[in-house]
């Protein structure tokens, strides 16, 4: 199959290249002018974009126009809960899924909610298809912890009323996972569902996704870094531009966001779109998302024009929506339209950084899957 | 006195969107046209910026939810009892809540404040200026309304203290109870002065819509709690609006042939309840075809003031023209909140109100560049250094 006529947003030489796009069995083969094949979509000059990733949504677990008693989002019957696994809980039938795909979202990441200090597992998904198989990609693909304030908001009343518990209880488990990994494969109890997840992070197979708010949460959470020897990925960071330096020195990738919210919570009290130019000029790595909301994920491009106006740089916001969270969670074969990546593309009527833009169709893994936004 | 030269100026009136020159003096609009001159005023090159009226934001919680404040500044929802209606936002106003400087740093200049929507009469507005050294000068209008909700809001609070209201039923009987009271209080109280002994504190409030001096302003987003309210406020003969209007596009021909205006959006949220299922930017450009008043909110804190242009942009990329987009913002907010004849327009003698920006105010990567309010500069890009996001 091949796209023709195509204004192709080449995020690796940030300039659109006027071409036609070779794809087959999913994959993107060749980029080149006067392309031929036996199946073509002409683009007749829409501007195409490689696919965008929100790295942190509650898509198919907090479902759409269901009521939140029907939300598989919060365990709160306990704090730590490394084992809960969202594949068992996503509706792939969620309008959201659907809706987002047809607004240029190709990939998602959904994580467990917010109410406790060990959530679970991250698994990363395809905004298209019927069942759970279709949209599968990995799982798990990290363990979400987090160290704000809300679990204690959620457990103040029988388990949890202050940070420094919640670090405690985040740092014996990581050091009962330590105690488990010592016992020799035969000694160790095989049904420990979280203390097998944990392990995976202890060794470097899997990151430690960390939900954290201020400047000094960064810091114990990469002093604890430092401490486990685990890969660490930062969520929310909403003080990250306050501390760059150190995110640059320790290279750790961040997941901004929400910045589109009038919090009414002391921890997010700095909460800026500024922070994105902040951390491009330090040459921190970062994505932006919709995370914990009131915002559908759908708008993902509209942060990044707000990015922009806070100084980013136009590229940057492009990759940070479309670039950045593919590479975060080494997804290797996506974030860009360029030869041997998954062909997950999205086609504009107009520059996607222009307010009036609206997405034609998106493509993914080389099928047409919606054509319009819903 | 300033004098704004050569600017792109959104009138918002009858003599639409002209090139020229915008006087304003003593807090108000003194002339607008072409080679305004005047040996006092401090001129401001504008060439190539667009002015318009100051955004108005008619439903918002600025001030009693608190932006950074937490539990300590959360004054929104009085969850005590059902029927509060002389409840007044004015007395939990923090003016320094840090969100009235967001406001004007992006270009609202009036917004209206309501309690929350966990009572089936909640309480009393109030609309202020976003800027002022005192919050008693900033009122433009008090009360502004008497806050009304339906659907699943006072449904939820109340039946997890299992009282009335924990059904729709419930709802509407409340406030058909609650309204009965207040006509009788206000029959009997027509004629004749107030007897002190008599006087009821939370029928009085109820009595101003009575008498036509404010309107209900009825949170309802799906399409039967609209139809819940207009039955109601029917029964009764009372002036009204409809708060969110979510399901507004279901039933548009409706609304637009009981001419109930609506205080829309926002309609930048996910699908959080079920009552909220049907949300989509395409409602806004359904009311215009019905010729329905509608004007763009936030409710803010729930989304963040400065995205009210979102809320309209998003419109227009449904198809709303863009001049009816820009009076969502505007004059029909003032007409909603009855203060059209001193805000919502760029005319002679209305209150100078207004923000600049380099370029149309719908496109999100616009910037104000200054804002003033009551004929004062209150933001100006180049001295804050930074864009208010």
């Amino acid at each position: 199959m091949v796209i023709q006529n195509a204004r192709i947003l080449d995020f690796s030489n940030k300039k659109v290249v006027e071409g036609d796009i070779e794809i087959t069995e999913g994959r993107i083969k060749r980029i080149a002018k006067g392309l031929k094949g036996n199946k073509i979509i002409d683009a007749n000059g829409l501007f195409l974009m490689y696919g965008m990733i929100d790295p942190h949504t509650f898509l198919g677990i907090a479902e759409d126009g269901v009521g939140y008693r029907e939300f598989d989002l919060n365990e709160t019957s306990d704090i730590i809960t490394p084992q809960m696994l969202p594949s068992y809980a996503i509706h792939p039938e969620d309008p959201a899924i659907k809706e987002s795909a047809s607004w240029g979202i190709t990939t998602a990441i959904v994580m467990p909610g917010f109410s406790n200090i060990i959530a679970g597992a991250g698994t990363i998904i395809k905004t298209h298809g019927k069942s759970i198989n279709d949209l599968f990609i990995k799982e798990p693909c990290c363990i979400k912890v987090n160290l704000t304030r809300t679990p204690i908001a959620y457990h103040q009343k029988d388990k949890l009323r202050t940070k420094m518990y919640a670090y405690a209880v985040l740092r014996k488990k990581l050091e009962e996972t330590r105690e488990y990994m010592k016992k020799s494969e035969k000694k160790r109890d095989n049904s420990k569902e979280d203390m097998k997840l944990l392990s995976m992070v202890l060794k470097g197979e899997i990151p430690l996704l960390v939900h954290v708010h201020r400047r000094d949460d960064i810091e114990r959470v990469i002093a604890l870094k430092e401490e486990f020897g685990f890969s660490l990925i930062l969520s929310g960071c909403e003080e990250a531009h306050l501390i760059p330096s150190l995110l640059k020195e320790h290279n750790i990738p961040c997941i901004l966001g929400p910045l589109m919210r009038a919090d009414k919570d002391p921890e997010t009290r700095n909460t800026t779109f500024r922070t994105c130019k902040v951390l491009e000029d330090h040459g921190v790595k970062f994505a932006l998302s919709h995370a914990q909301s009131e915002n559908p994920v759908k708008l993902l491009r509209f942060l990044a024009m707000y990015a922009h106006k806070a100084g980013l740089s136009k590229w940057g916001a492009l990759k940070a929506i479309a670039q950045t969270g593919y590479e975060i969670f080494g997804l290797n074969d996506m974030g860009n339209i360029e030869e041997g990546k998954i062909a997950n593309i999205v086609a504009f009527d107009k520059d996607p950084m222009d307010w009036k833009s609206k997405v034609v169709w998106t493509m993914i893994e080389g099928e047409i899957v919606q054509r319009g936004e819903i | 006195m300033i004098l704004f030269k050569n600017a792109i100026i959104h009138t918002v009136s009858s003599t639409g969107t002209i090139k020229g020159d915008l006087l304003i003096k003593d807090g108000k609009i003194v002339e607008i046209g072409e080679n305004v001159s005047h040996p006092d005023a401090r001129v401001i090159d504008a060439g190539g910026l667009h002015i318009y009226p100051g955004l108005i934001d008619i439903h918002t919680h600025l001030g009693i939810y608190e932006e950074n404040a937490g539990w300590a500044g959360a004054d929104g929802n009085e969850y005590s009892e059902p029927v509060t209606p002389h409840l007044r936002a004015l007395d939990a106003i923090n003016p320094d809540d840090p969100a009235f400087f967001d406001a004007y740093a992006n270009g609202i200049t009036t917004v209206n404040i309501f309690p929350g929507s966990a009572n089936i009469i909640g309480g009393l507005g109030v609309a202020v200026k976003t800027y002022g050294k005192k919050l008693k000068d900033r009122i433009v209008k008090e009360p502004s309304g008497l806050k009304m909700a339906f659907g699943e809001n006072p449904k939820r609070v109340y039946s997890s203290k299992n009282i009335l209201p924990s059904t729709r039923l419930g709802n509407a009987a409340v406030a058909r109870k609650a309204l009965l009271e207040a006509f009788n209080y206000y029959k009997k109280n027509e004629n004749s002065k107030n007897d002190p002994r008599k006087f009821k504190l939370n029928l009085e409030a109820i009595k101003g819509v009575f008498e036509g001096k404010y309107p209900a302003r009825i949170h309802s987003h799906r399409a039967d709690d609209i139809i819940t309210a207009w039955r109601i406020m029917n029964e009764f003969d009372l002036k009204f609006a409809i708060e969110h209007c979510t399901e507004g596009h279901l039933i548009a021909d409706f609304i637009g042939e009981k001419k109930i205006p609506c205080a829309l959006g926002p309609s930048i949220s996910t699908k959080i309840k079920q009552e909220l299922k049907n949300i989509t930017f395409k409602t806004a450009k359904a009311l215009y075809d019905n010729d329905v008043l509608f004007a763009f909110i936030t409710d803010a804190p729930v989304i963040p003031i400065y995205t009210l242009p979102l809320e309209a942009a998003l419109a227009v990329r449904e198809g709303l023209p863009e001049d009816e987009a820009i009076k969502a913002m505007t004059i029909n907010a003032a007409r909603i909140l009855g203060v059209d004849n001193r805000l919502g327009s760029i005319e002679k003698g209305k209150d100078a109100d207004i923000t600049i920006t380099d370029t149309s105010i719908l496109d999100p990567l616009h910037r104000v560049i200054y804002t003033v309010i009551d004929g004062e500069i209150v933001f100006d890009l180049k001295k804050y250094g930074k864009v208010v996001i």
